[in-house]
């Protein structure tokens, strides 16, 4: 061991011989139905048995593989597998369609693909598929190791677009490398402190495919000795439980788990909705919100948040309550982290400073500029958009940010007009608008993150032709869009054309935006009572009234309001809840309404817009979500394990 | 004391060495006599690994008990103990909610090494027929991935017959398939399958 506490790293290899070296409980997979452990053996034999597989079936250095699954120890396995014997390997989220896998395909032309239980395949005689499920964990493996370089590709992340091509990080060893070593050797000044707490357990909902999802299971926790926690459920009572029966300590997730956690924290002890007052000791805090600790078991303490920009306020909230909110910023790009906030001295509302081997340099418009060992090569097999990213050897993040008088980066907004949507998936405009514009009846479009209260979310501005209205267009554009880049509410724009830049036609998306938001931005629906409020609180990008039908809210929304009877109505804080539980006689106001119109609402009627908006929708009366392409899970995915997924 | 009433007479005992241990174990129902006759034919190691599961509803008195008198309760909730701290028992709701966390109770335990006994008919049969099978039992294993060891019971009706107070002696003949795995989502069909094998036993 060197004198910094990390032996010398080049390949991926060095850090499999130190998950090697480590003992105890690593993988918990609990798939609502039965959780399975494996041990860091167990692992090492697993992921040894697929780099055997591999060689068997003649894959090797350099070839390609998908890994299209949940989040699962096999998907671990599988990843070291393909490591151990240098194919590398491309991720794709288990949400994504099997025309993004197919598109993919054509792109990497992989030797295989691994797929997890929740996601099917059709079959195709020119594809060769392995189910991680049939995984074999029992026998020693044997096969030829190889030796990779420290720039050879570990694995491609390829960014989505539905219509566009999508575009593919390349990630290296030596990418991932300047990533982790520097945690690594900030771990080791602190791991004899984290001793009497060992095994220190994480639960990770961010997807593997996700950079910063891998980072939190794959690359960190083994250098505490740490053990992984993956759920399928995103239900809130079922995260609680699973953080307070299995001891544990970090919750890793996107910023919409910590609303989701919010709401039902502040309804089962409404005394956490009402903040301490300023400068009360942490001691204090924590005894008066000793309910909150409690639902959470005593072992929990931190919240790691990535793949989305958090609300200060829910930073703030759960500061307040006691526990740690770690926030850091960063970047497929730069495998991931580009700053991080130190556990122990976190700076509010920043994203923490740059780690070790990572430079950040702020440009005069304020985008922020990254340069390191950590920063990709550029794109997989995309000269042209390598070359507009890199500049002058500083890539170009996309992000408005400055720095503050401790070095502390704090990000203020986005050049690029990609929208982030809540639960961390990104959705480029120009993907949508492709879409849009090849319905019939479209003449122009625009698609803009439209902000409320939930957050980000894909909002069309449209100018029709002819007798097609914005409802059938939306219907036949999400229809073959991806689940997240669905359009989740529109605007019709009066005048003919939608404002462009006079000399390259570019649409001006920001000046749409500003009008949109400058005219009258709808009220927190939180602020209402009764049922719709409730519903109102999760239909994210949905107005919600009288004339809602069942299919536009979701089944996740009927669960919450089931729910509420049983657990939530002890608060009396929340006298939505309690009415929702105990007049069901309210409930036939949800009925599916008839095809009539709907009603505008309230200061919003198409004479009241501000010039150049004709109309505004959100929350179409669709009559059925499956033909019509609205998603139906606002926070959770299908067969997420929300009790409407399954029964 | 069982082994005074149920002389056992066990075949298929070399099933058992097809298992990692792990297994949901489906027998046919005759008697309140044909747990302890499991008990019986199973090996010291599987022994303390059943966990027989009984039907929620048979102890009403002990989980709402407002509906019932003091006795009622008192004698409920003795079973219930009884039967938890005896054989393993879990009771498993059969009309009531709660599947989802019955599953993941069972799962839990499946996680754990023990080995779930259920009895798909869901009541006892009073003769030597066998009762349709449940689907319950083939969600279990479907969605537990978890094989199912399937066992035939004949002669506990005789050594205590369903509505008798004292148990006369006699044999049971136990005979122990070969573990099965049921996979897919149409429930009903598997736990056709499976109780055709038992009859087939």
């Amino acid at each position: 061991m060197t004198k910094l506490g990390a032996p010398p790293r080049e390949t991926l290899l060095d850090l499999f011989r130190m998950v090697a070296e480590q003992a105890g409980e690593y993988l918990v997979y609990d798939d609502g139905y039965r959780p399975r452990s494996c041990s860091y053996a167990d692992l090492v034999r697993a992921a040894g048995n697929c780099a055997a597989r591999l060689e068997q079936a003649g894959i090797g250095p350099g070839d390609n593989v998908v890994l299209w699954s949940e989040n699962r120890p096999e998907w671990v396995a599988a990843f070291w597998g393909c490591v151990l014997r240098g194919v590398v390997v491309t991720p794709i989220d288990e949400r994504h369609s099997v025309n993004f896998l197919e598109r993919i395909e054509q792109l990497v032309h992989p030797k295989a693909v691994f797929t997890g239980d929740e996601v099917s395949l059709p079959h195709s005689p020119s594809r060769v598929v392995w189910k991680l499920s049939e995984f074999d964990w029992t026998t020693e493996p044997r096969y030829s190791a190889v030796t990779p370089k420290p720039d050879d590709a570990v694995q491609i992340l390829f960014t989505s677009g539905a219509t566009a091509e999508p575009k593919g990080v390349v990630i290296t060893h030596r990418n991932l490398l300047a990533n982790t070593v520097p945690v690594e050797r900030e771990i080791a000044k602190y791991r004899r402190y984290a001793r009497p707490f060992s095994p220190i357990r994480f639960l990770n909902l961010l997807p593997l495919s996700h950079m910063f999802g891998q980072a939190m299971a794959i690359f960190i926790p083994p250098m505490l000795a740490g053990t992984v926690v993956f759920q399928r459920s995103q239900n809130p009572r079922e995260i609680i439980r699973q953080i307070r029966t299995r001891r544990i300590s970090v919750l890793v997730s996107v910023p919409k788990i910590l609303e989701v956690l919010k709401e039902y924290v502040s309804g089962v002890a409404p005394e956490s909705a009402v903040p301490s007052p300023a400068g009360t000791k942490l001691w204090r805090r924590w005894w008066r919100y000793r309910r909150a600790h409690r639902m959470f078991g005593m072992k929990f303490w931190s919240f790691i948040v990535g793949g989305a920009a958090l609300d200060p306020n829910l930073e703030e909230f759960w500061g307040g309550l006691g526990f740690a909110v770690i926030q850091g910023y960063g970047l497929t790009e730069a495998a991931p982290i580009v700053t991080l906030n130190h556990p122990f001295h976190a700076g509010k509302g920043t994203v923490g400073k740059p780690i070790a081997g990572v430079e950040i340099r702020i440009a005069e418009d304020g985008e922020v500029l990254v340069r390191g060992g950590n920063v990709t090569s550029g794109y997989f097999n995309n000269a042209e958009a390598t070359a507009e990213a890199f500049k002058e050897d500083w890539f170009h993040t996309g992000d408005i940010g400055e720095m503050d008088s401790s070095g502390r980066l704090l990000i203020k907004g986005r050049k690029k007009e990609m929208i982030v949507l809540a639960d961390g998936r990104n959705v480029f405009p120009e993907d949508v608008e492709r879409a849009l514009d090849a319905q019939p009846g479209v003449r122009e479009s625009a698609v803009v993150g439209l902000q409320d209260n939930r957050g980000e979310h894909v909002h069309a501005v449209l100018v029709l032709d002819g007798p097609h209205t914005a409802e059938d267009v939306i219907r036949g554009a999400n229809a073959v869009l991806e689940e997240h880049q669905r359009v989740r509410g529109f605007t019709l724009w009066s005048h003919p054309e939608l404002p462009r830049t006079e000399g390259m036609r570019k649409l001006k998306r920001r000046a749409i935006l500003s009008l949109i938001q400058g005219e009258s931005s709808p009220a927190s629906p939180a602020s209402g009572e009764g049922m719709s409020a409730l519903l109102a609180r999760y239909a994210s990008g949905r107005a919600v009234d009288s004339s809602t039908t069942l299919d536009t809210t979701s089944a996740f929304l009927l669960w919450i309001a089931s729910n509420s009877s049983s657990r939530w109505n002890r608060s009396s804080a929340s006298p939505w809840m309690k009415r929702s539980s105990s007049k069901p006689g309210r409930l036939p106001s949800w009925k599916r309404s008839s095809a009539s119109p709907r009603p505008w609402p309230p200061g919003r009627s198409p004479s009241s817009s501000s010039p150049g908006i004709a109309a505004r929708g959100q929350g179409l009366s669709a009559r059925s979500t499956s033909t019509c392409g609205f998603s139906p899970w606002p926070i959770c995915s299908p067969g997420c394990g929300s009790p409407g997924a399954r029964t | 004391m069982a082994h005074l009433f149920a002389w056992v007479r066990v075949s298929g005992r070399e099933n058992l060495t097809k298992l990692n241990g792990r297994a949901l174990i489906a027998s046919n129902h005759q008697s309140y006599f044909d747990t302890p006759v499991l008990f019986i034919a199973m090996p010291w190691k599987w022994r303390l690994r059943i966990a027989p599961t009984m039907s929620k509803e048979f102890f009403d008195a002990r989980f709402h008990p407002e509906k019932y008198g003091h006795w009622k309760r008192f004698t409920s909730s003795l079973g219930y103990y009884l039967g938890c701290l005896v054989f393993n028992a879990v009771p498993i709701p059969q009309r009531e909610s709660g599947t989802r966390q019955t599953l993941h109770y069972l799962g839990e335990m499946v996680e754990e090494g023990w080995c779930p006994l259920i009895f798909p008919e869901g009541e006892h049969s009073a003769d030597d027929t066998i009762l349709p099978f449940q689907a319950g039992v083939a969600m279990m294993a479907s969605r537990l991935r978890v094989p199912v060891l399937p066992v035939r019971i004949r002669g506990s009706n005789r050594v205590l017959p369903l509505h008798s107070r004292f148990a006369r002696p006699g044999f049971v003949d136990v005979v122990i398939g070969e573990p099965l795995r049921l996979e897919g989502e149409d429930f009903a069909a598997l736990a056709r399958t499976l109780e055709q094998t038992i009859r087939n036993l």
